[in-house]
Formats: structure tokens, sequence, C-alpha cells
């Protein structure tokens, strides 16, 4: 449960930075920082209360069932890579800064919090070539 | 003999700056080569290229024969809830049936001394076992060429020579990107220094590391 409540906080730092950016650019917010929330915290809970891994040894390879577990099982996959960036991106910023608050600290919140993005999206990349490279396209 | 992989005037360009250019090398059944350059060198964009992840600006690779891949960090590769599960999903996914997928990938978990974990999660795993199960994931389609991308980085060196004794045990041809030097000298014939989006050097693995001069030229000491 301490690393479900971890992803959680990945996901709203990051639905919080895309609204952010949003209104940073067109000074109002879409739905889709709630959507990009809804969608990851839904994958995350199905995952934790479903019982997969028996489920998954009945379905079907290549059904719609299974394909949409598979799908259920990389979004879970990734929910963690967040995690994981996200709290080794924070640590590193808090070990950094004299003070969490005031200008400095705010503005390297904004950095960290565009490393994120970077990072996520690099390693969403690599994650994706291990697939295509093994067959296994989403 | 047919090579398994022949690359010809491969040339990689990002954001407008070259990668590398005219990288031509081949690789025959069976053979072990080493690839090592300082950081920055192209080392993992070649090998994108080479496995057709990453279009080049110009050149050809020509692949024969089946290829897997092992990356650097195995969390890219593993994902499923249990390592079989891993291990057997792209035979799956290729219509096999799921008893004789499970029992392929079995066989590859103890080719890596990973049989009696096979129930476990990869991120139950410490490093080194998530990366004997990266590669037992890459073995179980039987490649005729594995490629392998910083295959000791983040290694004690026990699970290091563990690793080095598991590839000199695969009927396998390899290709080992590395800055390990002792790692390529234990599991490569032949080694490429890439250097300044060029080859800098090629030949023998024990005669190139005996070159200290080209070593400390190209940043591997």
């Amino acid at each position: 449960m301490i690393r479900l409540g971890r992803a959680w906080w990945g996901l709203l730092i990051f639905a919080g930075a895309l609204a952010g950016l949003e209104y940073a650019a067109q000074g109002r917010v879409s739905w889709l920082a709630a959507r990009t929330l809804a969608a990851g915290g839904a994958g995350v809970l199905l995952y934790t209360i479903m019982p997969w891994r028996r489920l998954f040894r009945r379905l079907r390879p290549g059904g719609a069932l299974y394909r949409a577990a598979l799908f259920l099982v990389f979004l879970r996959h990734f929910t963690r890579i967040l995690e994981q960036e996200t709290w080794r991106l924070y640590a590193a910023r808090r070990l950094a800064v004299r003070r969490e608050a005031g200008p400095g600290g705010f503005r390297s919140l904004a950095w960290a919090t565009t490393a994120l993005f970077l990072r996520t999206l690099r390693r969403a990349e690599r994650f994706h070539a291990g697939l295509a490279v093994r067959g296994v396209e989403p | 003999m047919t090579a398994l992989l022949e690359v010809q005037n491969l040339s990689f360009h990002y954001d407008g700056r070259s990668v590398f250019q005219g990288l031509s090398f081949t690789l025959e059944p069976g053979a072990a080569v080493g690839l090592a350059g300082p950081n920055g060198s192209g080392k993992s964009t070649l090998l994108w290229c080479l496995l057709g992840l990453l279009k080049p600006a110009a050149g050809r690779v020509d692949r024969r024969g089946t290829v897997a891949a092992v990356f650097q960090n195995p969390e890219d590769q593993l994902f499923m809830p249990s390592i079989v599960e891993d291990v057997a999903l792209p035979l799956i996914n290729r219509g096999l049936a799921r008893s004789e997928a499970e029992d392929r990938a079995a066989e590859a978990l103890a080719l890596v001394g990973l049989k009696e974990l096979a129930r476990r999660e990869a991120a139950a795993l410490s490093l080194g076992e998530r990366k004997r199960a990266a590669i037992a994931a890459a073995l179980v389609s039987r490649p005729d060429l594995l490629i392998l991308d910083e295959p000791t980085s983040e290694l004690d060196p026990r699970s290091a020579r563990r690793l080095a004794e598991l590839l000199g045990s695969l009927p396998a041809a390899r290709l080992v990107a590395s800055h390990d030097m002792e790692f390529l000298h234990k599991t490569t014939q032949r080694m490429l220094i890439l250097d300044q989006g060029r080859i800098a050097a090629q030949g023998e693995t024990p005669a190139l590391l005996n070159d200290m001069d080209l070593l400390v030229r190209h940043g591997l000491k």
C-alpha cells in the first residue's frame, strides 16, 4: 500500500504539472490533467483489486480481455516508473537546495518537475523499444 | 560463411549533429564482438540502429536470423506479474500454446540459473537477477545474435563474473557494448572502439586491451 500511495503522488504531480503547463501556455486548463489522473488512478486501482495473476492465465491470448489485461499491466509498470523517477528526482532536489520554500526552492521545484517529464519520456521510449524488440507491440 | 549482421556506411544524425558516420563492419555466426567507446560515442545509438529502432541517416544494416537484445536497465524489459510470464510473453503473443511457451521460458530461466525464482515478480529480484531474467527473456526466442547494452552497469563484481560465465556458455553470436574492459576481455574475441563518430580501432580483444596508449587515447583507461 505504501508503494501504491507513492504511485498516487507521482500521478498527482504529473497531472498537476500538466495542468500548470496548459495554464501557462493558453491561460486555461482543459480536462486533460483530470483524465490523466482518472485513467492512471483507475488503472492502478484495478490492478490492485483484481486477481491478475490468476486471471491472466485464464484469458485467451490475443483476445480483447487479454489485450485489456496486458494494457493494464503496461499502465501499472509505467506508473511504477513514474513513481521511481518522481521520488529519485525530488529526493535529489531536497538534498541539493538549502531551503525548500522561497524563490530558489520554487525555481528548483519547477526544474525538477520539467526534468520529470523528460526522464519519464525517455523511460517510456526505452520501455516501448524493449517491447518492440521482443515482438510485443502494445 | 554468411554474416549475421552486415553494416555498411552507417551514419546517424541527431538534432543536426552527426552521432556517427560511415560505420562498416560484419558479425559472423558464433562470433563474440565487443563495442567499446567513451560516453557519448554513440554505442547505444548504434545498437538501436542495428535493432531497427532508429532509422539511420545513411547506410544499411542487413540482419539475418533472429536477433534479440538486452538493454542496460532490465526494468525496461520486465513488467509482467512473474518473470516466467515475462519470458514466455513473446512466444504466447506469436501464437505458441501457453504450456509450451512456459516450458521454453522455464528452460531459458534454468539456463540463467533463475528457475527457482520463476514465479517471482522482477521488482522482487536483485539487479543481478533482473539482468539475468532479461537475458532469459532474450534467449527464449533462440536468437542467432544477442545484443547487450552495458550488461555490467551497476552489477557487483560477483554478478558480473557470473554474467561473463553465462555469456561464455551461450551458442548465440554476441555483440556487447560496454565500458567494462575486464568483462569484454572475458566475453569477446574481437572488439571495435567507437570514438568521435568513427570506428577508431578494431581487432582481436586481447591485442586492443594490451595497447594502453590506444585505450587512454579513446577514454577507456
